[in-house]
């Protein structure tokens, strides 16, 4: 979900800049107050984060998908770092490996930093409440939320492709949505599957687990 | 606490695994939005970035797209790593147990 220069208007890419710009900043002041313990661990899930996106699995359609990881990130670290997690990330694949262009890297932050993190992480805390208070309960919700995350993120950028004239949004919104639903299936396998195990050897290091009763 | 640190060096080394030994066999099929793209006729709008060190995931003057791979994924895992502790270590102060994240 990358997005290369060229497919998205210039005003789009610098209102998303700005958002991301403000974003970050709020969420660097807020880091003064972490513990400093905790950097290691947001050090080494980010590692994990970019590791795992360079694993495209295939779907359907001579296509493939791959981990996405911002909600991950948000379950194990909380929103706020989640999202300096996938800034940085995008960050460093732009500028590294061309994945993403430089333009629209601003798109892509809030595509996959504030959506696919933040707004993720306040959907799931929202559906948590109708399951139960277990960790069978909270993997169910973290399954829901992972698949959407995706969903959400892939029709944000849906909006901003039709905005950009790049393709009508009747087609391009359908196009990207039924690509990311099988994507997000991916996405909550991984997910679940990793924030479970975590859970089962360390549950102390998965802060959305911590803060359930929040 | 010993044993936090030894899950977060596993966690670690289990990303540097997946980044240098997993990634070469990765699906090299466009992706949704690639996809998406292609078939719908806009894949030609995208502008190539021309600076970037290790463009495609291919680490540059090396044999064999598994080998220019893998050393991307390893770089890359380690630079991000390096990136967000750096970026943190700036920020966060020692000895405070402040609120979550």
């Amino acid at each position: 979900m990358h997005i290369p220069d060229g497919f998205i208007r210039t005003d789009i890419n610098i209102i998303n800049y700005v958002v991301s710009a403000s974003t970050l900043v709020y969420v660097s002041k807020k880091a003064r107050s972490w513990p400093s313990e905790k950097v290691p661990l947001i050090g080494v899930t980010a590692a994990f984060i970019f590791a795992a996106q360079m694993l495209n699995f295939p779907i359907l359609g001579g296509t493939s998908g791959h981990f996405l990881g911002a909600f991950f990130a948000a379950m194990m670290l909380g929103p706020l770092a989640a999202f300096l997690v996938m800034a940085l990330i995008l960050t460093v694949q732009c500028l590294v490996f061309a994945d993403g262009g430089l333009v629209a890297l601003g798109t892509n932050i809030v595509n996959m930093g504030v959506i696919g993190a933040i707004v993720s992480y306040y959907f799931f805390k929202v559906i948590n409440v109708f399951f139960p208070k277990n960790q069978k309960g909270f993997l169910i919700s973290v399954a829901i939320s992972s698949w959407m995350s995706v969903v959400i993120a892939s029709s944000a950028c849906a909006f901003e492709l039709a905005v950009s004239a790049a393709s009508p949004f009747h087609i391009v919104f359908p196009a990207m949505v039924s690509v990311h639903s099988l994507i997000g299936i991916g996405e909550a396998i991984i997910t679940v599957t990793a924030v479970g195990f975590i859970l089962k050897i360390h549950p102390e290091m998965v802060s959305a687990w911590q803060d359930r009763n929040i | 606490m010993k044993d936090k640190s030894l899950f977060v060096v596993c966690f670690f080394v289990f990303a540097l695994i997946l980044a240098f030994a997993v990634s070469p066999f990765a699906s090299s099929a466009p992706d949704g939005l690639e996809r998406v793209a292609m078939n719908h006729d806009f894949m030609e709008k995208a502008i190539e970035s021309s600076r970037a060190l290790i463009k495609d995931y291919e680490f540059p003057k090396v044999e064999g797209p598994a080998l220019s791979t893998s050393l991307a994924g390893l770089i890359g895992t380690l630079l991000v790593f390096g990136v967000t502790f750096v970026f943190l270590k700036f920020l966060v102060a020692k000895d405070r147990n402040g609120e979550r994240c």
